[in-house]
């Protein structure tokens, strides 16, 4: 396998990505916000976004495919041993937010003890800023990075790609997405909007060649690329999944082996980690892990679960000689002694997203046009930063309750769903939007004025044909992305049925 | 207890395991499953100077050698310090991970093993807790053995 790697750095040369190379002959078509560099100041209109997502080539598939995953995992239906995980799980997170400014002075304090260089910062750009220095003040060109959705939420990668840096993702799942140009499409399934014919056209056209549609070839195209990065990567950037107050510890779970390559082989490391992520103890992750792993994807524990104490010690032969931790903020700690607080507990499994209809029908998380998508995207995505975007996401919702049954920690996901759409609401300015509701309300509060009503729609219905109905000023708001009924016959089958059932004209009700 | 039923949780993970009563019958154990394989031994206590082929190049080894402080019946897994003798790439690099662990490490829940961990002190620069071999779902959930670590884990009980 080695004889395949590039070994640029033993040549004295800059070590640039093989991983990426010819990624720019890719040419699979994506929709802009399904995009790795989606603004989210500039993302369309939910409606128009998830009309685009239902219309979507192979959407049909993805779903599919995410209601096998939901139904394997049972969302919502715990046994007797997991359902004691998870009251032991939700109890230790609402512990670590009880005293979560605590609990992080105590972990920042264990951490600059074993020599890991700490940097707090409060915004996404400072994370982002501070990550992008230690980059470049150490002549960085080459960043084997392990799966992180707190990287995805500061926008690491396109900041540090604009430095002139290559930034390779070894998740295997991450790195398609990432050869796509595409945003991970769920938080531990980052390719699951893809079918494997999708990664074998995307494979083919980086190599210049056809390859099978066989999930072991293309894992092996993977593989030896990606191998050839971490072993020429002179930085590596990870997340964390839970930082020990008590030790100081860092945990970070994975099935395929990249953490521990990222964590152990490049000189230097930096873990990024949003505040919520400290537990007050390392003996915490005894429940918090399977706990984690049962809810993401039904197993005890993944293939390796990865604890970092620091920088490589004297006599050590592999490990970082230089390890940062960036601890950041974004809104979050503003949410602390306020309902959204629960939010914080989240420990990313994924488990919400599977559960709900509105996530799989839209194929993955992409079209909530943010980093994280489905219910717990649509509660932290619009108190994330200055709280200013997204605040439309709790209407992509039914409020079928599912995601709070599938939680882990016991999040209320579907109260604060409906908290989210009040904020939402209030926010609106009072304009001809509704003047026009009050409007409606007045003529069908009164029976004649309501019967006038239906009699237009009938009228238009039968005169104007639905494709230009859905054209005309007002009905257009409505009409976009949705299909117009067919309205020449309305309230007529509902007055018959009312007359069948009662024996009078229930037309006015 | 706890032996057989790590073992048998072991095999449901599709992890070859093996029993041996000392470690002179562990000794010959590895040196068989080696062969002529390019290896990387950890420092393990009592099962040093095995004669095995050594790497070279860490990158191109075919086989390394480990030693759990801790393992977990329920979980199936193994717990390993990385320190001066035992650093991580031991069990990254090859496709072949063999891991030793004394059958009275063996504890009957992940707890247990991490409560083992909170008790090393000094606390390690890390530890790698493993259950089974590398894999990844990630195109259309279809299993793959081996994504970046190892594509095989043999765990070796002594006693």
């Amino acid at each position: 396998m080695s004889g395949t790697s590039p070994a640029s750095a033993d040549r004295g040369e800059v070590p640039r990505s093989v991983a990426m190379t010819d990624a720019a002959r890719v040419t699979r078509p994506h929709p802009a916000w399904s995009g790795h560099d989606l603004d989210p100041a500039q993302r369309p209109a939910l409606r128009s976004m998830t009309a685009e997502a239902v219309a979507r080539e192979g959407v049909a598939r993805t779903r599919m495919r995410l209601e096998v995953l939901g139904r394997e995992r049972a969302s919502g239906r715990w046994l007797d041993w997991e359902s004691e995980l998870r009251d032991r799980g939700a109890a230790i997170r609402r512990e670590t937010l009880s005293d979560l400014d605590g609990y992080l002075a105590q972990l920042v304090a264990k951490l600059e003890s074993r020599g890991v260089i700490v940097h707090r910062v409060s915004t996404a750009a400072e994370a982002r800023e501070v990550i992008g220095r230690i980059a470049t003040e150490n002549g960085v060109t080459l960043i084997a990075k392990s799966k992180s959705m707190a990287t995805e939420e500061i926008g690491l990668t396109p900041h540090l790609t604009e430095r002139g840096i290559d930034v390779v993702e070894t998740d295997l799942g991450e790195y398609i997405a990432q050869v796509a140009g595409e945003r991970p499409s769920h938080i531990v399934g980052p390719a699951l909007h893809m079918s494997r014919q999708d990664v074998t056209d995307l494979f083919s056209q980086m190599k210049g060649e056809q390859l099978p549609p066989e999930p072991d070839v293309l894992a092996s195209f993977a593989r030896e690329r990606l191998r050839a990065d971490f072993r020429a990567a002179q930085m590596g950037i990870c997340g964390v999944n839970f930082a020990a107050a008590d030790t100081g510890t860092l945990v970070v779970v994975s099935n395929e082996g990249n953490v521990d390559m990222v964590t152990s082989q490049p000189e230097l490391l930096v873990a990024v980690m949003p505040v919520e992520k400290v537990i007050p103890r390392l003996a915490d992750i005894g429940t918090l892990v399977p706990l984690l792993c049962t809810a993401a994807n039904k197993e005890l524990t993944t293939a390796y679960q990865t604890l970092l104490n620091g920088p490589r010690r004297p006599g050590e032969t592999d490990g970082p000689s230089q390890f940062h931790c960036v601890i950041f903020d974004n809104g979050r700690t503003r949410l602390l002694g306020t309902p959204q607080e629960e939010i914080l507990a989240c420990i990313r499994c994924g488990n919400c997203q599977f559960s709900c209809p509105v996530f799989r029908t839209l194929g993955g998380g992409h079209a909530y046009g943010t980093t994280y998508g489905g219910p717990v995207g649509a509660v932290l995505s619009p108190l994330l930063g200055e709280a200013t975007h997204d605040r439309d996401l709790p209407f992509l919702c039914s409020l079928c309750g599912a995601c709070a049954e599938a939680c882990p920690v016991k999040i209320p996901l579907d109260d604060l769903l409906v908290a989210g759409r009040a904020d939402y609401e209030a926010e609106q300015p009072t304009g001809l939007e509704s003047i026009g509701w009050s409007l409606w309300g007045r003529l069908w509060s009164t029976p004649v004025l309501y019967r006038a009503t239906r009699w237009a729609t009938r009228i238009a219905g039968r005169l104007i044909p639905a494709a230009v109905l859905g054209t005309l000023p007002v009905a257009r708001l409505w009409a976009t992305g949705r299909t117009i009924p067919d309205v020449s016959h309305a309230g007529e089958r509902q007055r018959a049925a009312n007359r069948h059932r009662t024996g009078t004209d229930g037309e006015a009700r | 207890m706890s032996t057989e039923s790590f073992q048998e949780r072991l095999r449901v993970l599709g992890i070859q395991t093996l029993r041996v009563a000392d470690l002179a019958a562990c000794r010959s154990a590895l040196v068989e499953l080696a062969g002529t394989a390019r290896a990387l031994v950890d420092e393990i206590p009592g099962l040093t100077g095995l004669g095995l082929v050594p790497a070279q190049d860490p990158w191109d080894a075919e086989i390394g050698i480990s030693e759990a402080f801790s393992a977990a019946a329920d979980a199936g897994a193994v717990a390993l310090v990385q320190a001066a003798g035992s650093p991580r790439r031991t069990s990254l690099l090859p496709p072949h991970h063999v891991v030793v662990t004394s059958a009275d490490r063996i504890r009957d829940t992940y707890q247990e093993l991490v409560d083992d961990i909170t008790r090393l002190d000094p606390p390690p620069t890390g530890v790698q807790i493993v259950s089974g071999a590398s894999r990844s779902g990630d195109i259309e959930s279809a299993m793959i053995h081996g994504m970046h670590g190892p594509r095989r884990l043999t765990v070796v009980v002594v006693g």
